[in-house]
């Protein structure tokens, strides 16, 4: 019994550190912007922060602008799962496969990843300059004039051309997730399967995808409380705009702060996105969870 | 008895002690004559071009050498970026001692908070500092309107919105420099149908269109029409403002001011009309500094050259948009008497006259204080002779407003006009994000 507690101590001392820094960085963090919610306060150190109440709450969502915002991180969650995840995996099968120059792809794949969001995104806005971009230029070579347009200026368009950028910069990235699933799985599987007569998808269908289902669940809930929160690449492309019509909720939320100044509605939008975040998180465990279930 | 006499006089002494403090604390050295500052930290926030900013390092370091007091310059070039900063470094209490802004509304939360000294007594008490500033540049440091007296910040550079025009596109196109609007869209309409821009206009930074509506707002209204919109008197979703939003529309729908609005950016703009790609461009008259450092061969041919915004109103044809620019604010905020004086003693030294010929001579610009510098740059003395003949300046419309956010939400609304939106849209958007905020 004594050794036992004695266990659970050492266990403790051993967490101790980590749940200091959780409790420092994460939850004190979250426990303030709450209470901030629930207040009026223009960003002012040491001014007095006034109760509202549920103001803050029910401004936001009754915003036309917020639900317009999550309407575009929407799109972001929709390009993950039919850009991203495809592509990620495609490329995570090339390179875990026999194939030559797997060295190089991978460094090639992975590369967006270290140019960093920024570089990406300047990058791709000079692309997509209409009057001179590489991609106005290919479309007038071809003869396609008529689809050159401002692509960044265009509602929905923009924000889609700022998901397609996204997906190209973390695909490499995505792609590692995969390729750790895809080494995992035992080869034995694989040979078997060849005795079997399985043909290269059937392979993947019945072998690969099932195997891979905790990659699935991984890149899932990453998508999910990434495109919820997105902020950099929109910021770099489009500022958000034109008139708002690429914002996303953390943009919305950084705006009201620092440059509107109401920093209890920007912890509202904080507190939404955190419920957001993690409602979708657990739907996305169960979902997952369901599938294993009847798998095994 | 002796113990009545001792409690006299130790009463006495008190009330004496209590006096000559009383007299001390309403009568402080706003001189700062005798302040001993060595070794007092500040930091100093600014917005500084490249120049600019190697030029107040290297003189910070002298003042440093000098007065014993520590200077740390944090400086951050794009405007937004060093708005964004200052909010920031505000809301958690790292609040610099000495900061550029533009005064007017976006400085009335500071203002409610006390934060910011009035240093009237301080230019009070120094009349050479006081007198060396531009009479005509004090706005922004008032706060009247709002219930403050005093003046709580000191002007820097002054600046006026202007019409640069490239000479020889107008010579080839046979057009005399436009002074009315009218004569204006009659140019453009020359010169598009002659296959040349008019104007190049660089909107993906929303200010464009903003210093846009400005100007033709004072232009046709007069300069109390940012008065009349802070006080509600006039709308932005009324007849006035509409009209004002159908101008910029005409110009939009028509082509005059360029065809990809939303992805070129200011500095695009200017890079464009400095090659000769569009022959006008409005822009402060800090734009002449820009042509000038840019090395552009139109410059260099004295090939452009600069006008007055054009008149709509006759009535106010010299009125314009411009006055006091960027100032320096001193905050009081959390600080101690020490660091109020040091910060007073560096303003004092940043906007000197010998640090600003020299700062002149480095980075040249339209100053809000007299300077010995002698100006090379041709346009910028075009533009002083403007400014000597200008009546009335006015800052953007939004300064004069009580809520802070306005320039944020109008120029967003604004933006609209280039997305296709119609001047109603534009009002009602400005309208709409009101209500959520008051």
């Amino acid at each position: 019994m004594k050794a036992r507690k004695k266990d659970y101590i050492i266990g403790i001392c051993f967490l101790l550190p980590a749940l200091a820094l959780i409790i420092c960085f994460i939850v004190y963090p979250v426990i303030d912007a709450a209470f901030l919610s629930f207040h009026s306060w223009k960003g002012i150190f040491g001014q007095p922060k006034n109760w509202v109440g549920l103001d803050n709450y029910t401004g936001v969502l009754t915003s036309k602008l917020f639900w317009n915002s999550m309407l575009n991180s929407f799109w972001f969650i929709v390009g993950s799962f039919l850009v991203l995840m495809p592509l990620s995996f495609a490329l995570a099968l090339l390179i875990t496969s026999k194939l030559k120059f797997t060295r190089f792809m991978k460094t090639a794949f992975f590369m967006p990843v270290i140019l960093g969001t920024t570089t990406v995104a300047l990058m791709w806005t000079y692309i997509l300059n209409p009057e001179w971009g590489a991609v106005a230029q290919l479309l007038q070579w071809l003869g396609l004039d008529h689809l050159v347009m401002d692509w960044l200026s265009k509602p929905t368009i923009n924000v889609w051309c700022v998901v397609l950028v996204n997906e190209w910069m973390y695909a490499g990235y995505n792609m590692l997730i995969f390729a750790a699933g895809l080494v995992a799985i035992p080869q034995d599987l694989y040979e078997a399967s060849v005795i079997d007569g399985c043909n290269g998808w059937q392979k993947i269908r019945y072998i690969t995808l099932p195997l891979c289902k905790n990659s699935f669940k991984i890149f899932s809930v990453l998508a999910v409380t990434g495109c919820l929160k997105v902020f950099d690449i929109v910021w770099a492309m489009t500022r958000g705009g034109p008139v708002n019509s690429s914002s996303t909720p953390a943009i919305l939320l950084y705006t009201q702060a620092f440059q509107y100044k109401l920093f209890g509605r920007s912890s509202a939008y904080s507190i939404i996105l955190l419920v957001f975040g993690v409602v979708l998180s657990l739907v996305m465990n169960r979902v997952f969870r369901q599938e294993n279930d009847l798998y095994s | 008895m002796k113990k009545k006499v001792i409690s006299l006089l130790l009463t006495m002494a008190m009330l004496g002690t209590m006096g000559v403090s009383a007299v001390s604390a309403a009568e402080p050295d706003y001189t700062l004559k005798d302040a001993k500052l060595e070794g007092v930290e500040l930091k100093l926030y600014a917005n500084l071009n490249n120049n600019s900013e190697k030029y107040f390092k290297e003189k910070l370091a002298d003042f440093e050498g000098d007065t014993g007091i520590k200077v740390e310059l944090t400086n951050i070039n794009t405007e937004a970026d060093y708005i964004d900063k200052l909010s920031t470094d505000f809301a958690s209490g790292d609040i610099p001692n000495v900061f550029m802004e533009y005064g007017g509304a976006r400085c009335l939360d500071y203002m409610d908070a006390g934060a910011l000294l009035n240093l009237q007594p301080y230019l009070e008490a120094d009349t050479e500092w006081y007198e060396n500033f531009m009479e005509s540049c004090w706005e922004p440091a008032h706060f009247e309107d709002y219930g403050y007296e005093g003046l709580y910040c000191v002007p820097y550079s002054s600046y006026q919105v202007v019409l640069y025009y490239n000479k020889d596109i107008l010579e080839e196109n046979k057009i005399e420099v436009p002074a009315t609007w009218d004569e204006l869209l009659a140019a453009c309409e020359t010169l598009k149908a002659n296959g040349v821009q008019p104007f190049d206009v660089g909107e993906k930074d929303n200010y464009r269109f903003g210093h846009l509506h400005t100007a033709l707002s004072l232009k046709t209204y007069g300069p109390e029409i940012g008065a009349q919109l802070g006080s509600r008197e006039v709308t932005y979703d009324g007849e006035e403002m509409l009209n004002i939003y159908s101008m910029i529309k005409d110009l939009v729908d028509k082509g005059y001011l360029g065809d990809n609005l939303l992805s070129t950016d200011a500095n695009q703009e200017s890079a464009y009309f400095q090659e000769g790609k569009a022959a006008f461009q409005y822009n402060g008259s800090w734009g002449a500094t820009s042509i000038e450092s840019s090395g552009s061969e139109l410059y260099k041919n004295q090939s452009i050259g600069v006008a007055r915004f054009p008149a709509v109103n006759e009535e106010y044809a010299k009125v314009d948009m411009g006055g006091g620019n960027d100032s320096f604010f001193v905050s009081q905020m959390n600080v101690s008497d020490e660091e109020i004086a040091a910060s007073v003693v560096l303003l004092k030294y940043i906007t000197g006259r010998e640090f600003c010929t020299g700062l002149m001579e480095v980075n040249p610009n339209t100053m809000a204080l007299k300077t010995d510098a002698n100006v090379d740059n041709y346009l910028l003395k075009d533009i002083m002779d403007i400014m000597a003949d200008t009546e009335t300046t006015r800052s953007d419309l939004q300064n004069y407003d009580s809520q802070a956010h306005m320039i944020n939400t109008v120029r967003a609304a604004l933006q609209g006009i280039a997305m296709g939106n119609t001047p109603e849209q534009v009002g009602e958007e400005i309208i709409s994000t009101m209500a959520q905020y008051e």
